[in-house]
C-alpha cells in the first residue's frame, strides 16, 4: 500500500513538471484549447523529459539529487504562478475545451474496455518482475544505479561507464536512467522492480495522447477509439511497455512531434503545436542516438513543408522554423560537444563511419535489410497484420497519402527506410547480427506514427464510417 | 477498399491479438511463472527471475566481498545475461581485468594462481581471494 502511494506520488509530481511546461509552451489561452486526456499524457511524456535534463543540468553545477533539490524550483515556479493568478484574479487554466459529452456507445466502451485491459496487463507484467532484460540492466538499470548511488552524475560518471563495462553505451542520451534515478530519489530507496511503472506510464501516457490527437484530425470518438486500439494491442508495442527499454518512450516522442507538427500545418494560429513538437524533438535527442536522426527527420519534413508552400505562408512562419531548427541544430551540437569532450564514442555507428568508400563497399547488406524487414512485417507474432495493412493502404490510397498535408507525414516512412538503411550500411557490426538484435526494436520508432498516418489517410479516405 | 472489409480486418485483428495474449499465458508458461511470481516478494521475485541458484551465489558474493572490490567471474560467459545481471546486482563492486576478487559459479576447476579460498557458498559456489 505504501508502495503504491509512492509511486502514485511521484507520477503526480512528475506529472506536475510536464503540466507546467506544457501551460509554460502553450500559453494560457492555447493550454485551454488541449484536452483533458492530451494534458494528463503530455504532462507525464514532459514531466520525464523536463526533470531528467534538470538532473543533468543539475549535475553540471555539482548540484546533488535531493528529493529537496530536485522538486523546489517546481515548488517555486507553482507558487508563483497561483500567487500571481489569484493577484490578477485570473481562472487557473484548467479544462475549458469544449467537450464531447455525448454518452459512450456499445462499440466505444467495448474498444475502452479492451485498451484498459492491455493496459492492466501491461502494468502486470511490468511490476511483477524486477529490471532483469539484457539492455535493461546493461545499459539503462546500471546507469541509473550508478547515478542514484553517488546522488549525482559524477565528473568521472562517463569515464567510469567507458572504462569499467564494456557494452554500456556511455554515449547515450540518459532520459531512462535519470528518470529511473529520480524515482529512486522521490521514494527514498533503490527499487528496482517499483521503478518499472515508469514505463507502463508512459505507454498510457502516449495513448492518451495519441486518442487525443487522432481525435482532432478525426472528430470521431469511435474512429479514434478503434486507432487507439489497433496501436496499443500491436504485442511488440505493449511488450516493450513492460522491460524497461528506451524503445517505446523514442517511439512517443518521435510520434508526438510530427504529430504535433502535423496539427501545426493544419492550423498555423496555434503555436502551442509547435511548441510541443519542438519539446518533443528536443526529448528524441535526449533518449537514444537514434534521436537525433529522428529529429533530423522531422526538421527535413518542416523544412520541406516551408519550401512547398513558400509563397502561401508569412514571415512568422519562416521564423518559427528557424527558431525550430536553431534550437534542435544548437542542441544536437552541444550534446555532440559534450560526447567529444568525454570521448565518448558509438562502437556500432558513428560518422568516422561515413564515407563514400565505405557506402559503395558495404551496397551488399541491402539484401539483408530488405530481408530482416520483410522478415518483420509478415511476423505476426510481434506486429499482428499492422504493417500487411500498412502497405495495403499506402498502395491502394496513394492519392490521399500524396495530397495536401499527409504528404508530409508520408514522407517521414521514405526518410525513416533511407536513415536506417544507411545506419545498417556503414555500421561496423555483422550485418546479419545487427539487423536481427535491432531490426524490430527499430521499427517501434515508427509504429506510433504508422498507425496516426493510417488513422488520417483511412479518415480522408472515408474508409470507415458510421463508428 | 470496400466498406465491408473493415469489420472482416479488425475480426482479424481481434483473434489474433487474442490468440498472442493466451499464448504468453498458457503456450509460453507465463501463467505458473506469474502465479509464483505474485507470491513472490521482492527477493523472491528477484531469485526467480535471476534463476535461484545464480541470485543465491550473487547475494553470497555481495555480502562477502567489499563494496569497493574488483573482482572477476568465473564460469559466467562474458557478455551473457547472467554476467550483465551479476555485473549489474554487484555494483558499486566492478568487475575488472585484474581482479582482488574470483567469483566462481558452477565451476569446480576454477583456481587460479595467486588465489586462495576466500569464502565457500558450496562445492561448485564460491569466492576466491588475490593473496
Amino acid at each position: 500500500m505504501q508502495n503504491a502511494i509512492l509511486v502514485t506520488a511521484c507520477i503526480l509530481v512528475t506529472g506536475f513538471a510536464g503540466w507546467g511546461t506544457l501551460l509554460l509552451i502553450s500559453g494560457r489561452k492555447q493550454f485551454n484549447d488541449i484536452s483533458f486526456f492530451e494534458k494528463i499524457g503530455l504532462s507525464c511524456l514532459f514531466g520525464f523529459g523536463v526533470i531528467s535534463i534538470q538532473m543533468f543540468i543539475m549535475s553540471l553545477f555539482k548540484i546533488g539529487f535531493t528529493k529537496f533539490n530536485i522538486l523546489i524550483p517546481w515548488a517555486v515556479a507553482g507558487a508563483g504562478f497561483v500567487l500571481a493568478h489569484k493577484r490578477k484574479q485570473i481562472p487557473v487554466p484548467g479544462i475549458a475545451r469544449e467537450r464531447d459529452l455525448s454518452p459512450l456507445r456499445g462499440n466505444e466502451i467495448a474498444l475502452i474496455c479492451l485498451i484498459a485491459f492491455q493496459a492492466l496487463y501491461n502494468f502486470f507484467r511490468a511490476l511483477i518482475k524486477p529490471i532483469e532484460a539484457y539492455d535493461a540492466v546493461a545499459i539503462y538499470g546500471l546507469k541509473s544505479k550508478m547515478i542514484y548511488l553517488s546522488g549525482t552524475v559524477s565528473g568521472n560518471f562517463f569515464q567510469s561507464l567507458a572504462s569499467n563495462f564494456y557494452g554500456a553505451h556511455p554515449d547515450y542520451p540518459l532520459l531512462i536512467p535519470l528518470s529511473e534515478t529520480w524515482f529512486y530519489t522521490f521514494i527514498g530507496k533503490f527499487d528496482d522492480l517499483l521503478v518499472k511503472a515508469i514505463f507502463p506510464i508512459f505507454y498510457l501516457s502516449f495513448i492518451l495522447v495519441f486518442y487525443a490527437a487522432l481525435k482532432r484530425i478525426t472528430q470521431s470518438r469511435g474512429f479514434s477509439l478503434l486507432f487507439t486500439f489497433a496501436l496499443a494491442s500491436v504485442k511488440q508495442f505493449s511488450d516493450y511497455s513492460t522491460i524497461s527499454y528506451a524503445e517505446l518512450a523514442l517511439g512517443a516522442y518521435f510520434a508526438i512531434s510530427l504529430i504535433y507538427l502535423y496539427l501545426w500545418m493544419r492550423n498555423r494560429g496555434n503555436s502551442s503545436f509547435l511548441n510541443i513538437s519542438l519539446i518533443a524533438s528536443l526529448l528524441c535527442l535526449w533518449t537514444k542516438n537514434e534521436g537525433t536522426l529522428l529529429a533530423l527527420m522531422i526538421l527535413f519534413i518542416f523544412f520541406f513543408y516551408i519550401a512547398m508552400n513558400i509563397r502561401k505562408i508569412g514571415k512568422t512562419e519562416i521564423l518559427h522554423f528557424l527558431i525550430y531548427a536553431l534550437v534542435v541544430l544548437v542542441t544536437i551540437m552541444s550534446w555532440s560537444a559534450f560526447k567529444n569532450h568525454h570521448a565518448l564514442v558509438n562502437e556500432n555507428f558513428n560518422l568516422s563511419m561515413v564515407s563514400v568508400k565505405d557506402f559503395i563497399q558495404n551496397l551488399n547488406r541491402i539484401p539483408a535489410i530488405i530481408y530482416e524487414y520483410q522478415k518483420q512485417f509478415f511476423g505476426f507474432k510481434k506486429w499482428n497484420i499492422v504493417w500487411i495493412l500498412f502497405i495495403i493502404l499506402l498502395l491502394k490510397e496513394r492519392e490521399t497519402a500524396l495530397s495536401g498535408d499527409t504528404k508530409y507525414v508520408t514522407l517521414v516512412f521514405f526518410l525513416f527506410g533511407l536513415g536506417y538503411a544507411l545506419i545498417y550500411i556503414f555500421s561496423t557490426v555483422e550485418i546479419r547480427f545487427f539487423t536481427q538484435t535491432t531490426g524490430s526494436r527499430f521499427l517501434l520508432h515508427i509504429l506510433p506514427v504508422t498507425i496516426f498516418w493510417m488513422g488520417v489517410v483511412a479518415n480522408k479516405g472515408k474508409l470507415i464510417e458510421n463508428l | 477498399m470496400k466498406k465491408s472489409v473493415i469489420p472482416i480486418v479488425f475480426i482479424i485483428w481481434l483473434v489474433l491479438w487474442i490468440n498472442f495474449i493466451a499464448r504468453d499465458f498458457y503456450k509460453h508458461g507465463n501463467f505458473t511463472r506469474y502465479k509464483i511470481l505474485a507470491r513472490s516478494n521482492y527477493e523472491g521475485k528477484h531469485a526467480y527471475t535471476y534463476g535461484k541458484h545464480f541470485y543465491e551465489f550473487l547475494k553470497f558474493a555481495k555480502n562477502n566481498i567489499p563494496e569497493d572490490a574488483h573482482y572477476e567471474f568465473a564460469g559466467i560467459e562474458d557478455l551473457s545475461l547472467d554476467s550483465r545481471r551479476g555485473i549489474y546486482y554487484l555494483y558499486p563492486r566492478l568487475k575488472s581485468g585484474n581482479p582482488d576478487y574470483l567469483l566462481v559459479y558452477d565451476a569446480v576447476r576454477a583456481r587460479k594462481n595467486g588465489f586462495k579460498l576466500h569464502a565457500k557458498l558450496d562445492e561448485r559456489r564460491f569466492v576466491l581471494r588475490r593473496h
